[in-house]
Formats: C-alpha cells, structure tokens, sequence
C-alpha cells in the first residue's frame, strides 16, 4: 500500500477540509486532521461540538441523510463517497472502532467467544481451530479468562463488556482504533483500567489511535496530541500535555478548567 | 447529635435478592445516617449497591433486614408515618435529564408538577405557584425569564439538569438526594451543576442533600461527609477532607488515584 506521509510518517488518516452536513444544516466544517503511523491522537469538545460525526465518517458511518464533503483518506483509500464494498473491506482490516456503550454495541444473542471471531471469519481466511486460538489469546490480553467466550454480554459488568468490545476491535490488528467516549458510561475505577488497556495494546500493537472524549483528564491519559472541536471546527490543536498546561482558546480553557476542578486536589500524597 | 436530630437513618440494613443458588447480596449491614443541613455522598462503582441502598432509604423498596427512620418515625410499608413524611419532604434528580423531564412538557410545568401535585393534596391555594417556579430556576442559574417556555429539547445537558434540580427543589423539601447528577453530563457543563447544588446549600442550609456518585473529584466540593461502599458494604466513612487525603481502606485508595489527574 502506498500511503502518503508527513514528518517522516506513514500517515493513517488524513482529513481536508471534511464538512459534514444533515438536512442543510452544518454540522461538521473545513476540519483538517491527520494521525501519523503509531500515534495516539484525541478529538475533544462538548456533547454536540461534532466529534462523533468525524468518527463516523471516517468509518463510512455516516448517516443516510448526511451529506460530507472533502477528503478522508484512510491510508490510499478515499472514505468520502467510496461505495460499501470498499468500506466494507477498510472496516475490521485497516480500522476498527470501540463504542460508548457496550451493553449496545454488543449483539445480546451473541455469545462472547462468536462476538470476537466475526470478524476474523468475515475478513480472513483461516479454519475454525485457528480462529479459536486466536479469540482466546486476544480475550487473555484483555484480560478476560476462557470462561468469559462462552458467556452472552448480559452477564457482564461494563468494564468486562467494554473489554469483549476492544477485544473484537482488535482481533483482527486493524492499523486505525477509533474509541468514541469508550469510558464514559463505566464508573471512575473501571475507566482508568479501560484507558490503560487500549493504550498498551493499541501501543504493543503498533496500531494508531484517535479517542474521542469530552474529558481532559481522560485525553491526558489516552494520547500525546490533540484536536480540540468547538461547534464543528477544530479550534486548537497540538501536543496534549501542552494544551492542558497552556490552552489558548476561550472553549479548550473551559474544558481543561473544568477538568482541572474535578480531579481531586489534594494537600499531600497519601503514602501507598 | 441524637438520633432524633438525624433526618434520615438507616441501621443494618442488607437486601438479598434472588432465591437459593441465584441469591446476590446486594447489601451487607449497611448503616448511614444524614443529618440536618448536611451534604452526604455515597461513594461507590457500577454494582456497589448504592442505587438500591438509595431505593431503600427512600422507602420505594425493603430491605432483607435493617430499618429506616426519617424524623424518627419508622419508614415502613406505604402506610407508615415515616414513609409518607419522607415522600413528601424528599425529591429526587436523576441521572439523565432527557429521560427524567417530560420531552413534551415546557421547563415551566415541569417544574412546578410537584407544587400542583401538593396543592391538590392538601387543598390548600395560597401558593403562588409561578413565583416558587422562577425562585428555583433563578436558584440553579437559569434566567426565568429565557428558560421557562422552552421544551426539553432546546436545553443543553447542564441546563436540562438544572431545570431536573429546580423541579427538585421547588417545594423546598427537607431531603433531596441526587442520582449521579453529573455522569450524564458533559465536564464542562458538570461545574455548573456543582454551582446549582452550592447555591442550594447556600440558600437552603436547612436542605440535606444525598449525592450518589462514583467518581470522588464531582463531590470533593460540595460534600461534608463521604461514605464509600463497596460490593455492598461500607468500606470507608468519614469527613470529606479525611477521606480524599488519607484514605483508609485499599478500595478508596483506588478510587482517590482513579480522579486524580
């Protein structure tokens, strides 16, 4: 595959100028955005700024009344108007994505273990034994014991249940994760885990990453660039650690503010 | 204090649910007590058990074992004085807004429901309605004035929130426990949630206020006392001070590294 690349890298997606619109309305415009060979990159921005749209355009997800204009590439393949067999084949090879909710996401009737192995049988040719091995090595690295393939979802906890969702995310080595607030219906504890499960994975991997989130602390943890998305429009960007310490824009300074006054501050460490 | 200073007591409480092999301790001798004037937050993650100790104190369902009391009278069965006190003296905000607002209602009926609801009880009409609704939307930070003829729909998460907490808190109950206030809530818009219950506090230092949540950084201002629960049982209470910077038990430690940045 030839891609294009920038500062030396491989590039994995690179968004120009997308607009997304549904039914006249503006609900995405002129966003550029790019994620480089093994990066991990987050999309910030409060409930109904855009981010899920981006995410579902560049899964070719959009819905059937949108209209999107521009350009996503995902490596050589242009997402924007490309027909459903090529998105077919992009999605579960090149890029998978993990859900907000998994209790959603997750087919109910579907036992763990056949949730995992579609999409090796729907994108790769290999028998039966094979893929067995493969589901249960991937259900061990996202730490859920054997027993769990042969559960349904309902009888899951959330964390479990997101795990089984990155785990059939990532069973097929997809180069591009796209996690769209995979944290935000699970408690604080369980959110940490999931966040530190998709980084070493996504990292041990080599795959690339864009999180979508609405919560700086989150984003500090999940990624080391960032695309900050106000009503559409990408309103500040850059290296994540950066943009916490020094936002320059009204709506990033909001968001880090507000993240800043709900992480517990402290008068001393406690000693453990 | 006296037990009979406390506004609401729950003592040994535990609930099982399900028969024989399918039985599931959702709580074990769990005991709290609010006092009043006080801001309490039940700490704990998903299936800790707070939403049924929460049920349970507010006597929408029985425990296995324990008791309930509010004022001192015990909550009990429908009938009880406890229980049609506490009905009238507590309200409740949920976690989402959208599905706990009626879509078709404006932010104005909504929130004076309770008041009409109280008024066809107690056959009483020397309430001026319209005048407690824009008092408790002016409390939460909403302009009457722009926000009482809207619908649902044309409300931000924050300020559909707020309009759930002004219904709340519009027949100026005693009580007023909030379900994950914040967890649907996008965080920017969470700080202004945080100021609707501070100016409450403020305003209202009689008001007790039960916050369920589980994350420690949403609570860390507003609540006096924190009690942490886990796998249904009470893990860890204390001042909110004590707890946040020394925690005692492993399960808080967890949650103190999990909001910290």
């Amino acid at each position: 595959m030839r891609m294009p690349k920038w500062k030396g890298k491989f590039m994995i997606v690179e968004a120009k100028r997308l607009g997304i619109s549904i039914a006249g309305k503006s609900i995405v415009s002129s966003v550029d955005l790019h994620i480089g060979d093994g990066e991990r990159v987050g999309l910030i921005g409060s409930s109904g700024s855009g981010k899920s749209m981006i995410s579902k355009a560049m899964l070719g997800l959009l819905p059937t009344n949108a209209t999107a204009e521009g350009s996503v590439m995902l490596g050589d393949t242009q997402v924007i108007g490309a027909d459903e067999t090529v998105l077919a084949s992009l999605r579960g090879r090149y890029v998978g994505a993990v859900f907000q909710n998994p209790a959603s996401s997750l087919n109910p009737v579907l036992i763990v273990g056949k949730q995992v192995e579609l999409p090796l049988k729907l994108h790769y040719d290999l028998d039966k034994a094979d893929r067995q091995k493969r589901v249960i090595a991937m259900l061990e690295k996202v730490g859920l014991d054997e027993a769990t393939a042969n559960k349904y979802p309902s009888e899951l906890s959330g964390g479990q249940q997101q795990r089984v969702g990155i785990a059939t995310a990532l069973i097929t080595s997809p180069r591009l994760i796209i996690a769209d607030e995979p944290t935000t219906a699970l408690d604080s504890i369980t959110q940490r885990q999931i966040v530190d499960l998709l980084v070493t994975l996504v990292d041990k991997a080599g795959a690339s990453m864009l999180f979508i989130t609405h919560d700086f602390s989150v984003l500090a943890r999940a990624t080391t660039r960032c695309y900050v998305l106000d009503d559409g429009q990408v309103i500040e960007s850059g290296d994540t650690a950066d943009l916490l310490d020094n936002p320059q824009n009204a709506q990033t300074k909001k968001l880090v503010g507000a993240a800043r006054e709900l992480t517990l501050q402290r008068k001393q460490d406690c000693d453990d | 204090m006296t037990e009979q200073e406390m506004l609401l007591i729950g003592k040994g409480i535990s609930r099982v649910f399900g028969k024989g092999k399918n039985q599931q301790r959702a709580l074990d001798d769990v005991s709290v007590e609010v006092c009043s004037g006080e801001c309490l937050a039940l700490i704990g993650g998903s299936g800790s058990g707070k939403s049924t100790l929460t049920r349970i104190l507010l006597g929408l369902d029985q425990p296995t074992s324990g008791t309930v009391a509010f004022e001192g009278n015990p909550v009990d069965g429908r009938k009880s004085a406890g229980y049609q006190a506490l009905r009238r003296e507590s309200s409740l905000v949920f976690q989402s807004p959208f599905t706990s607002l009626d879509p078709r209602w404006m932010v104005t009926r909504s929130v004076a429901e309770p008041l009409n609801i109280q008024r066809k009880r107690s056959k009483t009409d020397n309430l001026d309605i319209a005048a407690k609704v824009r008092e408790s939307l002016a409390l939460v930070g909403l302009d009457p004035d722009e926000f009482l003829n809207r619908y649902p729909i044309d409300l931000s998460g924050g300020q559909a929130q707020r309009v759930a907490i002004a219904r709340a808190l519009v027949t100026d109950p005693k009580l007023i426990v909030a379900d994950e206030p914040m967890s649907a809530i996008d965080v920017a818009a969470r700080l202004q949630i945080l100021e609707a219950f501070a100016a409450i506090r403020k305003s209202r230092p009689e008001t007790s206020i039960i916050m369920i949540s589980h994350d420690l950084g949403v609570v860390q201002h507003i609540a006096d006392r924190i009690v942490v629960l886990h796998n249904g049982k009470v893990v860890e209470s204390g001042g909110t001070d004590d707890v946040l910077n020394r925690p005692k038990a492993a399960y808080t430690r967890e949650l103190v590294a999990a909001a910290s940045l």
